[in-house]
């Protein structure tokens, strides 16, 4: 039943489009690489003054703009990450760099919840203490986007 | 509280920890044998592959043919880029299952693997040059 769908999944007209034209997939694939590229770009500098780099910076002014960079960010590289799945559906399935990004990319959003759960984020973001669970939490992010942005590259590489 | 003493160096001398640690992490993952793109991971030797072509998949981001070798074995063929591939001529109704091809090319360099990287594949006598300079015939 999942290779029926992994089948249909290929099949539909966004998929058959890249299969077809490498100049349209060069766009999706760029598209992808901004995505990460804004993620991790505003993610790896949140995470290292909250774990305690930069302390001159005032947590209040950039951590609203790194969060909405990295959440667009975010969205763009999973709705092209999603496009770019559909052009081997199977192949991808298949593959262990792959599945290994999925388990690393449900983690490091259960850590995002995990984040923005209870009070310690915010009064961080208020010019309060922060935490040692805010700044574990946000090592173990900055591990977890690096080590996706390595599966992630795995991927071709198997 | 410490943390609001903390001097100018000793920020300078966390930042360049960490940038040490980067480096060595960035050198150790690229230290490994893995390489799909470049020739490195392959066979600096050429050689020919003869068989009967399973699937022929043009398939960004590399075209690949599945091909049943006499060794029983199918083999992964992948052609060049997408661009090169098609200045090669080769399309995706070029050939379909059941075509007989030979591929020139580099086999991987990891033993007992059936993947090799084309230089050039010949079908009904026709040739398909992937890298016309990489040639050696």
């Amino acid at each position: 039943m999942t290779e029926t769908f992994l089948l249909w999944l290929g099949g539909w007209p966004g998929a058959l489009w890249l299969q077809e034209s490498w100049r349209a997939y060069l766009f999706v694939n760029a598209a992808h690489i901004l995505g990460i590229g804004l993620l991790l770009g505003a993610i790896l500098p949140l995470d290292l003054r909250l774990i305690g780099f930069m302390r001159g910076v005032p947590l209040g002014t950039i951590a609203p703009i790194l969060d909405r960079t990295a959440t667009f960010g975010a969205a763009l590289a999973i709705a092209t990450g999603l496009w770019l799945f559909t052009v081997k559906p199977l192949e991808y399935a298949g593959n262990a760099a792959f599945l290994a990004k999925l388990v690393l990319l449900a983690l490091a959003f259960v850590n995002v919840a995990f984040q923005h759960s209870g009070g310690d984020y915010r009064t961080a973001l208020a010019g309060g203490p922060v935490s040692a669970k805010v700044r574990t939490v946000a090592a173990l992010s900055a591990l977890l986007w690096l080590a996706i942005l390595i599966a992630g590259r795995w991927i071709g590489f198997i | 509280m410490d943390a609001l003493n903390e001097s100018p160096d000793t920020n300078l001398r966390r930042w360049r920890r960490l940038a040490l640690l980067c480096g060595a992490a960035v050198a150790f993952w690229s230290g490994g044998a893995f390489a799909h793109h470049g020739w490195s991971w392959a066979e600096e030797e050429q050689s020919t592959l003869e068989g009967t072509i399973e699937s022929v998949s043009m398939a960004p981001p590399h075209p690949t043919l599945r091909v049943k070798a006499a060794d029983g074995r199918v083999w992964q063929v992948d052609l060049g880029n997408p661009y090169q591939t098609e200045r090669s001529g080769f399309r995706g109704d070029t050939a379909k299952p059941g075509d007989r091809v030979t591929v020139l090319g580099n086999r991987t360099k990891e033993p007992n693997k059936p993947h090799m990287k084309a230089v050039r594949i010949t079908i009904d006598g026709k040739h398909y040059d992937m890298y016309p300079e990489r040639i050696r015939e």
